[in-house]
């Protein structure tokens, strides 16, 4: 799982999103830190499409019709299990000194 | 929408269609609501990078995508990758083969540090001349260009260690190893002190130590001698290290003070700046171009000729006194260099006539499958599919094909390459080539662009036809295309046309080679080869003992049993292009260059060379006195009587002719009768290079060692430079013509096969195509005869298309090998002829087979089917 890939389906955790809604919330949690591009954003959607992570629904607002995606239980289970193994990374950089340990 | 999303928009039009087709509404508005939060200059400053990375990656998916999916279509017919792999490799192949030969002679930097700054150095128009000790000893101490600046000269001598055998041995300067960059393997190299004492030490090859030491370790201190004087070994080189007259093997190396035991004569002639025999090399200053150093050693040559008015000033002088230098990715002989890429380059021509044929054929193969596959397409498309994917899908199965066959090919090359690695000439036996042709990163490179040009050749056309389909109209029709497919039958009408061009082109370029084989064996010399034997000898001692020497030769060797008669000559007529030039004038003062030799009375005889008027020399000439041959008889005294007549050599004193002898063969055996006079024999004059030929009533390989021995037995300081039989020599002149004609007899013979079998499958197709058409008009009352005569009609008129377009061609390229011919014009009637008949030939045969099936076929059956 790639970084952004790893950003956008936490994006979508709480509700379906339109694609530059994924980037505002990506750009909003990590503080600026991480600004995805239009061609990175669909990119990793259409991989995720493939890969049944997301699903596509449409809606429309202010009459527009608009492509929102989804976390499928697939897709929430694939981003726990990736948060899951960076945690254990976090704690094992904090035993071996790199990170002070935190609560 | 403002500009920004426009260009925006357009942008997005570098990845793929499938994905831009499916996002690119979403991705504009995105980016117009980024653009109006961030404004548009910090969004196109994040955009690009984003946009250029996700093209690689999306571009990279889909060629993935397409290329898994091609792999599968074919795994599903393994018999047709088998067939398109053994056609196109057996075309690449030889090509690969051909092309890593290549690339040890010619590119491939030699194993010394940094090739890339050692330059070769060469005197003269011809770039091939090399210098005098004293010139480049002025080159050397006096440039500013050069780091270090070596010399070398490079000669056969006789090594006897364990064994005796004449082997290359190179004469060179104290700083050689060093300039060349070479460590030694044991020991050390060749250094300054050995030169300037006039050390007798040798540093031995790699080779020369397995062969002759049995790569022992303890060689260092032991000796070896060359030619009967005692040299002490030093060091030994690398394997990696031949040399620095490649392709030629050097085997052991010797200060080049150590010069006056292998080469007589040096030491009187030295002081003269004429005595070219050093070839310099040097490694360039950091920095320093190739062209600086010319225009560096150029200046020094202006300052020598100064200083030596005695050299001339005439502009002839200057020009033949011209230094270059050559980059030549280490030292190699840029001569040797020149002569080998002249036959490579034609070679390679050659063998990418055998990897067009090869595609021309898998062309056919891949259209046949195309064909096969015309409802899979429409239905495709009819489903959506777009045709942009199934190119691709198609081209992308086509590069796969193409990488199977270099697959294959890379294979035969390997084997095919042990082979080339073996070719050894049969020079004068010091000689021996060596390459190390293998398959490396470089060969790999090369294969893999052509293959994956040629796929791209061979994929194109089936491709673009597979385009072309209607699906409605495919669909409807429910046949695979039995009657859509006109443009598809032109295809293959054009590939069978391009084969025979092809195949024209590859036999034309073999009759041509054969018929001068042929002309070189059976051309008539002029003197004997099938009972004659010869020594060359180069004498050592002061020329006053030349006279008796010779004698007791000539006395020894005739007293040798089955000898019948023995001459001696500054040259033997065998030795080919080794007589020298002179001027000559008749008495009514027309003049023309000819070559000579000096040669006592017994040459006619001996050589079985006839003399056709007067009478040999007589052996105590009182008079100057000479003998012509036809050639410049008629030259000079056209119509009248030679002898009698006068002739002025050299601008000296008047000769009379007393003997006309038939004309014979001195440069080479392809020319024309050249002008040629003979000089009678004067032992003390005639220089210290002669040759001994014996006519023998038994076998002549039998009495050349006999004759070596006597010449040991007589002076063991004297030098036995050759030896062999005549008919030996003989085919030693024409092995380079030989070994050409046996690769393109194979690259032949591979054409011949390739074109055989595409023009069977294509003849079988149309065939197949006609059997409806053939059924019909059996059924209107036409004889098997009429339908048989119809299909091979048609097969032939398409071969006679191409034979004429072929032949065309290649009469208006012809010039291109009239290098490589002998005897033989590059346009010869007969040889295009037989080509042509011996395709005809072919070509009916290929459509006999098919056309007897369509005339038996049973139209009931046949119209009851449509």
């Amino acid at each position: 799982m790639t970084t952004s890939e790893f950003h956008i389906l936490l994006s979508l955790a709480d509700g379906a999103r339109h694609g530059y809604a994924i980037m505002r919330e990506v750009e909003l949690r990590s503080a600026g830190q991480v600004k995805l591009g239009p061609g990175t954003l669909y990119g990793a959607i259409q991989r995720m499409l493939e890969s049944g992570w997301i699903e596509e629904t449409e809606d429309s607002e202010e009459g527009e019709r608009r492509r929102y995606y989804m976390l499928t239980a697939e897709g929430r289970q694939a981003v726990s299990e990736e948060a899951a193994r960076l945690q254990q990374m976090v704690k094992l950089a904090q035993s071996k000194k790199i990170l002070p340990a935190r609560g | 929408m403002s500009r920004h999303d426009r260009l925006y928009r357009k942008l997005l039009h570098i990845l793929p269609a499938h994905f831009r087709e499916s996002y690119e509404d979403e991705m504009t508005r995105a980016f117009a609501e980024v653009r109006r939060r961030d404004g548009a200059s910090g969004t196109w400053l994040h955009t690009i990078p984003d946009l250029a990375f996700s093209a690689i990656q999306t571009h990279g998916q889909a060629l993935r995508e397409d290329l898994r999916y091609a792999a599968r279509k074919i795994a599903q017919s393994p018999g047709m990758l088998l067939l398109v792999a053994l056609t196109f490799g057996a075309g690449i192949g030889t090509n690969i083969a051909l092309f890593s030969m290549v690339d040890a002679l010619l590119f491939r930097p030699l194993a010394v540090a940094e090739a890339d700054t050692l330059v070769s150095i060469q005197r003269g128009p011809g770039t091939r001349e090399p210098t005098s000790y004293f010139d480049y000893r002025d080159l050397r101490d006096r440039n500013v260009t050069f780091s270090q600046l070596a010399a070398t000269f490079t000669f056969p001598a006789l090594v006897s260690a364990s064994t005796e055998h004449r082997r290359m041995c190179s004469l060179v300067t104290g700083n050689y190893f060093v300039t060349a960059g070479v460590l030694p393997l044991l020991g050390r190299g060749i250094g300054k002190e050995d030169d300037e004492t006039n050390a007798a030490v040798a540093v031995l090859s790699h080779a020369l130590w397995q062969s002759e030491f049995q790569s022992d370790p303890r060689v260092l201190g032991r000796t070896v001698l060359l030619n009967d004087r005692k040299f002490t070994i030093v060091g030994v080189t690398g394997p990696e290290f031949t040399g620095t007259h490649q392709p030629m093997l050097t085997e052991i190396y010797v200060p080049l003070s150590m010069h006056s035991v292998f080469i007589p004569g040096v030491r009187e002639t030295e002081a003269t700046r004429d005595q070219r025999w050093l070839v310099p090399f040097g490694r360039l200053k950091a920095g320093v171009s190739a062209a600086q150093a010319e225009a560096n050693l150029n200046a020094i040559e202006a300052q020598i000729q100064s200083e030596h008015p005695e050299l001339g000033d005439s502009e002839e002088k200057r020009i033949d006194r011209a230094l270059h230098v050559t980059p030549t990715g280490g030292v190699r002989v840029p001569h040797l260099r020149q002569a080998i890429r002249r036959g490579a380059t034609f070679m390679m021509a050659v063998t990418f006539l055998l990897v067009l044929l090869a595609s021309v054929n898998v062309t056919g193969i891949l259209l046949a499958r195309a064909s096969a596959r015309t409802r899979e397409i429409a239905l495709r498309l009819s489903l959506g599919a777009s045709r942009r994917r199934i190119l691709r899908e198609l081209l992308a199965e086509s590069a796969l094909f193409g990488l199977a066959g270099a697959v294959a090919g890379l294979v035969i090359a390997y084997v095919s390459i042990d082979a080339l690695n073996h070719l050894q000439a049969p020079m004068q036996g010091a000689w021996r080539i060596v390459f190390d042709a293998r398959i490396d990163h470089r060969v790999l490179t090369y294969t893999l662009g052509v293959a994956l040009l040629s796929s791209l050749l061979f994929g194109l056309t089936p491709a673009l036809r597979a385009m072309r389909i209607d699906p409605n109209e495919i669909l409807k029709e429910g046949t695979a295309g039995s009657q859509g497919s006109r443009s598809g039958n032109r295809m293959r009408r054009g590939i069978v046309v391009a084969q025979f061009t092809l195949s024209v082109a590859l036999l034309a370029i073999l009759g041509l080679f054969l018929r001068s084989l042929n002309n070189l064996y059976r051309a008539d010399p002029g003197f004997e080869t099938a009972r004659q034997s010869f020594v060359y000898l180069v004498q050592t001692n002061e020329a006053s003992t030349f006279p008796r020497f010779y004698g007791e030769l000539k006395r020894n060797a005739e007293a040798l049993p089955g000898v019948l008669s023995v001459s001696l000559s500054t040259n033997p007529p065998v030795r080919l292009g080794n007589y020298s030039r002179q001027r000559v004038e008749s008495a009514t003062g027309q003049s023309l260059d000819a070559q000579t030799v000096f040669a006592d009375g017994d040459h006619f005889v001996t050589n079985g060379i006839a003399l056709l008027r007067g009478s040999t020399f007589p052996g105590n000439e009182t008079r100057p006195v000479v003998i012509v041959n036809q050639a410049l008889a008629r030259a000079l005294w056209p119509g009248g009587d030679a002898i009698g007549q006068r002739l002025r050599i050299g601008g000296r004193a008047d000769h009379e002719v007393i003997g006309v002898a038939a004309d014979s063969k001195y440069a080479s055996l392809a020319e024309d009768p050249q002008p040629f006079f003979y000089q009678p024999l004067d032992a003390s004059r005639s220089g210290n290079r002669i040759g001994v030929t014996v006519r023998t009533a038994v076998a002549p390989a039998s009495i050349t060692p006999r004759l070596a021995n006597i010449v040991r037995r007589l002076d063991p300081t004297v030098d036995v430079n050759r030896s062999g039989t005549y008919a030996e020599a003989i085919d030693q002149a024409i092995w380079p013509t030989r070994m050409a004609a046996r690769n393109l007899a194979g690259f032949s013979a591979l054409g011949l096969i390739l074109a055989i079998s595409g023009l069977f499958g294509l003849m079988a197709h149309f065939a197949e195509q006609r059997r409806h058409e053939a059924g019909l008009r059996i059924a209107l009352g036409a004889t098997q005869w009429q339908i048989l005569r119809l299909f091979l009609m048609r097969g032939i008129s398409l071969a006679a298309w191409g034979i004429g377009t072929g032949t065309a061609l290649s009469l208006l390229a012809a010039r291109a090998v009239k290098g490589f011919l002998s005897g033989v014009s590059p346009t010869d009637p007969a040889t295009y002829a037989g080509v042509a008949a011996t395709l005809l030939a072919v070509a009916l045969l290929a459509a006999w087979i098919p056309a007897r099936r369509a005339a038996r076929i049973d139209p009931i059956a046949t119209l009851r089917h449509q």
